[in-house]
């Protein structure tokens, strides 16, 4: 047996995932958004697969509900997309967790992502992924020079 | 990382081992990140991991009874008594360290003082919080018995400077300029070469002990390498080792080291003798073995 086994996340037990379903559904439901036992049991299998993948580990209870606390009133969500956004979110919190280098918390992480999702991106998840966080990543690693950090729009650190 | 747990476990313990740990690692991880992450890379896991597992005693990759997992208590209190066990051994340690310091023989030699020097650092280093495992600092100076890299963290420091410690008190039994000799006989440069200071002068004390001649004199002329080589003529692995070991106590005696801890050390050290001496059916071989010290006039009685 491998003790680093116990380290393999294996993900939420259905009982727990219910919980966290309410507990998420009593934030969003004012908004008209909600997730079904299928759609959070979704979530929390591409939770484990995007953290195999970007080379982490959780132990705490993960961030859906942060999520969910910082984007269920962003005018770009709809019922329609919101299993599938909230896939996507997760997804970019967890490699731009690793791209910033552990520099930035995961709620400042998350906060930046609201911002540029609602005020730059539009609602754009591939604009939110490949230019507004991939700037902010660069800037946490100390990837510009002093010219063009000057050059950098100031609203990019507003948040 | 490819650490191992194997033992007789149910499975019903195992399972509870691994919530315990799991939970552990939880206040861990909330701890070393502030609260500010929920997820940490897997490298900092297993660095995170293996600190707990050190610092609870459990070896991954020894063997398990449910003695040693303590499935009855809370771990983090396990873990608090661990890391107080740890800060004590930290200060036993510096003591040590202390201690060696102020009684280093007085040859000199490059990297032993680094070494000496390098700890410093490992005492502001060291975290016993998060990373027990871990030796912040080079260790450069190579003991004649090397301590077992499965030591870890401060058990490994205590190791080492126990060891060192030892072959400082035999060095300081002999005149420094006879071991002045018998070094610059060994290495080319022994005061700025990664060498052992230790194994020369053993292994003349035990040629000059092997021909009957006072050990504190670090005397061996050309001459007696022949005798020598006539001592383990004919002689097995095993004989040869017996002799070694004898040979090891007895040239203590002289020295007034009685210490069993001194005898064993050597006796450890004498042992990698064994293949060598086994093989060299010549003088020219023995020479790689033994040397002749020069004959200094200064340093007669």
């Amino acid at each position: 047996m491998h003790v680093l086994q116990i380290l393999s996340d294996t993900g939420h037990t259905p009982k727990s995932l219910e919980i966290l379903r309410e507990s998420c559904n009593q934030i969003s439901e004012k908004f008209g958004l909600s997730l079904s036992q299928n759609q959070i049991e979704n979530i929390e299998k591409r939770r484990v697969q995007t953290l195999k993948e970007t080379g982490r580990i959780e132990f705490g209870e993960g961030v859906i509900q942060k999520l969910i606390y910082a984007f269920c009133d962003s005018p770009y969500i709809s019922a329609s997309d919101y299993e599938d956004t909230l896939i996507e979110l997760q997804d970019l919190f967890y490699h731009f967790k690793h791209e910033s280098m552990e520099s930035l918390s995961d709620d400042e992480l998350i906060e930046a992502m609201a911002y540029g999702f609602n005020h730059k991106a539009r609602g754009s998840l591939s604009y939110l992924s490949e230019t507004y966080l991939e700037h902010i990543s660069r800037l946490e690693r100390g990837g510009f020079t002093e010219e063009e950090e000057e050059l950098c729009d100031d609203d990019d650190c507003e948040w | 990382m490819t650490t191992t747990v194997s033992g007789r476990l149910s499975d019903a313990h195992r399972k509870q081992f691994e919530a315990k740990l799991w939970q552990l690692m939880k206040v861990q991880v909330r701890r070393y990140t502030g609260g500010d992450s929920s997820s940490v890379p897997v490298e900092l896991a297993e660095e995170l991991l293996e600190s707990v597992l050190f610092t609870l005693g459990i070896d991954p990759k020894g063997e398990l009874n449910l003695d040693k997992l303590n499935l009855e208590m809370a771990y983090e209190d396990l873990l608090k008594m661990g890391q107080k066990r740890l800060e004590k051994k930290l200060t036993c340690a510096k003591w040590l360290w202390h201690e060696l310091c102020l009684q280093l023989s007085p040859l000199e030699n490059i990297s032993l003082h680094d070494t000496l020097k390098g700890f410093d650092g490992f005492w502001k280093q060291y975290n016993a919080s998060f990373f027990a495992h871990q030796i912040p600092c080079d260790i450069d100076y190579q003991l004649a018995n090397p301590v077992p890299n499965t030591r870890k963290g401060v058990d490994y420091v205590i190791e080492y400077l126990t060891r060192l410690t030892l072959e400082n008190t035999f060095l300081k039994a002999f005149e420094t300029k006879r071991c002045k000799q018998v070094l610059e006989t060994y290495y080319l440069d022994y005061k700025g070469l990664l060498v052992n200071l230790y194994e020369p002068v053993l292994y003349t004390a035990l040629a000059c002990n092997l021909l009957g001649k006072d050990v504190r004199r670090l005397s061996v002329k050309e001459v007696d390498l022949t005798v020598i080589l006539k001592r383990f003529e004919g002689l097995t692995p095993i004989e040869i080792s017996n002799l070694l070991k004898e040979q090891v106590l007895q040239l203590h005696h002289p020295l007034h080291l009685l210490d069993e801890n001194l005898v064993k050390y050597a006796q450890t050290a004498a042992e990698s003798l064994v293949p060598r001496i086994k093989e060299a059916d010549t003088i020219l071989h023995l020479k790689g073995v033994f040397f002749s010290t020069p004959c200094d006039q200064s340093l007669q009685p």
